[in-house]
């Protein structure tokens, strides 16, 4: 009936689930500093005006981040981070014309989006493989009803016999009870609910 | 001796632990050959219950011999094979009485901290919180089972451990959950949460004659044995729990639902389980009432809601006004394990059911460990965990 478990499993040198929660804590994290403070990101890049756009991307961060922790599958959120990545990428890059005097910020800021966009596909691709691996294995528990029968067979069947024959203590407290409370399925009614 | 120890959130060790002693008259000490992990230990093991402290004992559902009786007790002997119910009861209380044995008014040797939580006492309770008595649990070697002569009830040798174990909590507690939904022959009986509980509640309903019996989850393996115990089945990943419900019952909604599922509701594709994860990490609300909310919405009514899933704090943004104009009626607890084991066991030396089914994996105690994280993240197969000391 039960199968022994033969060893652990500790393959995987990243554990998916422990990088996609702090990867959500970061865009929270980072989207909250957008939404509360879009003046000091546009600044360092200069890119002043552009606020709104910026408490926008934190928005999207904050929810990446919450669906990021609160998905027991985490890849589509990985997924929407790399995404995510794109777009600040190429936001960015619009602060690398020549005349900005914040060109080297937003060059570094690029980098290190890039830098950031590798960690999101690894861990994408990591808890892809998770999946994958879980799914390929199905357990089949279809034999396992627990009745001697089939459960159409069995319906009912705890209604057949007078549950309440049987002695033992508490047993006069719980008859007491029952007929003193009508109609609140006192518990001597509660086990023959039904019959 | 050997124990699975609590050290904090995801950390439980097996150590070595002194061993217990008789500390009362009416105690027993018994050496475990047989105890289980259930799903109320992950909330522990997860962080969200209040009241447990580094070096706590884990384990509520355990049996074994009595090796030591204290001096007052004549119920036992040494020698005795008994099965311990996670409630810990008097036997004499107000409450006790009235077989409301899981708010037993004596057992609880930290009332003041439950009175603080819950504006009064409920029962003590095995390996569980400070709040419920912080009673040392049975993932053990050896425990102390106080109040010996009231709870525990001694199982025929005809009977092997896997059949009887789970007397101790999860078979009453899917069958109280069933018990509590009044169940008719023309019902539906929709349960949410396919674990360890709602399988036992999927079998208690059938055999208290359910016409129809439905089952939320979405994990396939635990959907597969949902089906195998008679439950037409719903993977709220693939589809859409509303949609199928209103199919099921001609758009009238099930006319009894059960919570099995408790305050770890995963997010389903709905946004409020989302906002409800996001509160819950920054402490806004403790407990995520997902099913709650989905139950209340869905039930016929003059419905039953009945929930043994467990709560431990605060919820938000319960639709309470469709469920009292629905006129729903809404049962929970603990379990009074003590109210239905005799009857229980009367079933299974009936051969009517066979709890055992539900046992996936049978590992030695010092693997315990491991096993909570395989439990907890469904990993090979995993439905229900058996420790052998
Ligand atoms: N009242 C009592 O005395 C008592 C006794 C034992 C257990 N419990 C409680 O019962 C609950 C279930 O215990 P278990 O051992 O079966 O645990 P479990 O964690 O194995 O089962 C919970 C199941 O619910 C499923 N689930 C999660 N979110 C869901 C959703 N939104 N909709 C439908 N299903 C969802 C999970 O996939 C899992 O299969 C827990 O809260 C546990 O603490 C209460
Ligand atoms: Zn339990
Ligand atoms: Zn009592």
């Amino acid at each position: 009936m039960s199968h022994h478990l033969t060893g652990s499993h500790h393959g995987n040198h990243m554990d998916p689930q422990s990088l996609a929660t702090g990867l959500g804590w970061f865009s929270i994290a980072l989207g909250v500093a957008e939404l509360v403070s879009p003046g000091s990101v546009t600044r360092t890049l200069g890119l002043r005006g552009t606020e709104p756009v910026v408490r926008a991307f934190g928005m999207r961060e904050i929810v990446t981040g919450v669906g990021l922790l609160s998905a027991r599958n985490p890849a589509p959120w990985l997924w929407a981070r790399v995404a995510g990545d794109m777009l600040d990428i190429a936001s960015a890059a619009t602060a690398m014309n020549r005349h900005n005097p914040h060109r080297n910020a937003a060059g570094v800021a690029i980098a290190s989006l890039i830098g950031v966009t590798l960690v999101d596909v690894m861990a994408a691709r990591a808890a892809q493989a998770a999946n994958h691996e879980r799914s390929s294995h199905v357990y089949d528990y279809s034999d396992r009803s627990g009745m001697p029968r089939s459960p159409s067979m069995m319906r009912g069947a705890a209604l057949d016999d007078d549950l309440t024959d049987v002695d033992h203590p508490f047993r006069d407290d719980r008859r007491g009870q029952s007929t003193e409370r009508p109609g609140t399925a006192g518990w001597g009614a509660e086990v023959t609910a039904g019959a | 001796m050997k124990a699975l120890v609590w050290h904090g959130k995801k950390d439980i060790r097996c150590e070595s632990v002194p061993d217990p002693r008789i500390e009362d008259g009416r105690d027993v000490i018994i050496k475990v050959s047989s105890c289980a992990i259930c799903g109320s230990d992950l909330h522990l093991y997860d962080g969200f219950v209040p009241g447990m402290k580094s070096g706590d004992i884990m384990g509520h559902e355990f049996m074994g011999e009595v090796m030591e009786v204290g001096r007052d007790n004549k119920k036992l002997k040494v020698g005795d094979r008994i099965v311990v119910p996670f409630t810990i009861i008097c036997g004499e209380c107000d409450q006790c009485k009235r077989g409301n044995f899981s708010v037993c008014e004596r057992t609880n040797r930290n009332k003041d901290l439950a009175e603080k939580a819950f504006g009064r006492t409920t029962a003590g309770l095995f390996g569980y919180t400070h709040l419920t008595g912080g009673y040392p649990g049975g993932q053990a070697e050896y425990v102390r089972v106080p109040f010996a002569d009231a709870g525990p009830v001694k199982v025929p040798s005809s009977l092997s451990d896997e059949q009887v174990l789970f007397l101790t909590d999860i078979f009453p507690t899917g069958w109280q959950a069933a018990v509590q939904c009044d169940i008719e022959p023309t019902d539906t009986v929709a349960i949410w949460g396919a674990g360890p509980v709602g399988q036992m509640a999927i079998r208690s309903a059938i055999l208290l004659g359910a016409k129809q019996v439905i089952a939320i989850d979405n994990v396939p393996e635990r959907l597969s044995m949902a089906r195998a115990g008679g439950a037409i089945t719903i993977n709220f990943d693939e589809e859409s729990v509303v949609e199928r419900i209103d199919e099921l019952t001609d758009r009238k909604g099930p006319e009894k639902c059960i919570d099995a599922v408790g305050m770890e509701a995963h997010a389903s594709r709905s946004i409020d389980s989302m906002v409800d994860r996001a509160k819950q990490a920054v402490m806004l609300e403790s407990d995520r009432p997902h099913v709650l909310r989905e139950m209340m919405y869905l039930c016929r009514p003059a419905g039953v809601l009945s929930v043994p899933g467990v709560y431990g704090g605060l919820v938000d943004k319960l639709p309470f006004g469709a469920a009292m104009n629905k006129g729903l009626t809404i049962r929970m607890g603990q379990t009074h394990v003590n109210r239905y084991i005799h009857d229980l066991l009367r079933m299974i030396e009936e051969g009517k059911i066979d709890p055992s089914f539900v046992i996936t994996h049978t590992v030695p105690l010092d693997k315990g460990p491991d096993m909570y994280k395989a439990f907890r993240d469904k990993e090979d197969g995993c439905i229900k965990v058996v420790l052998k000391t």
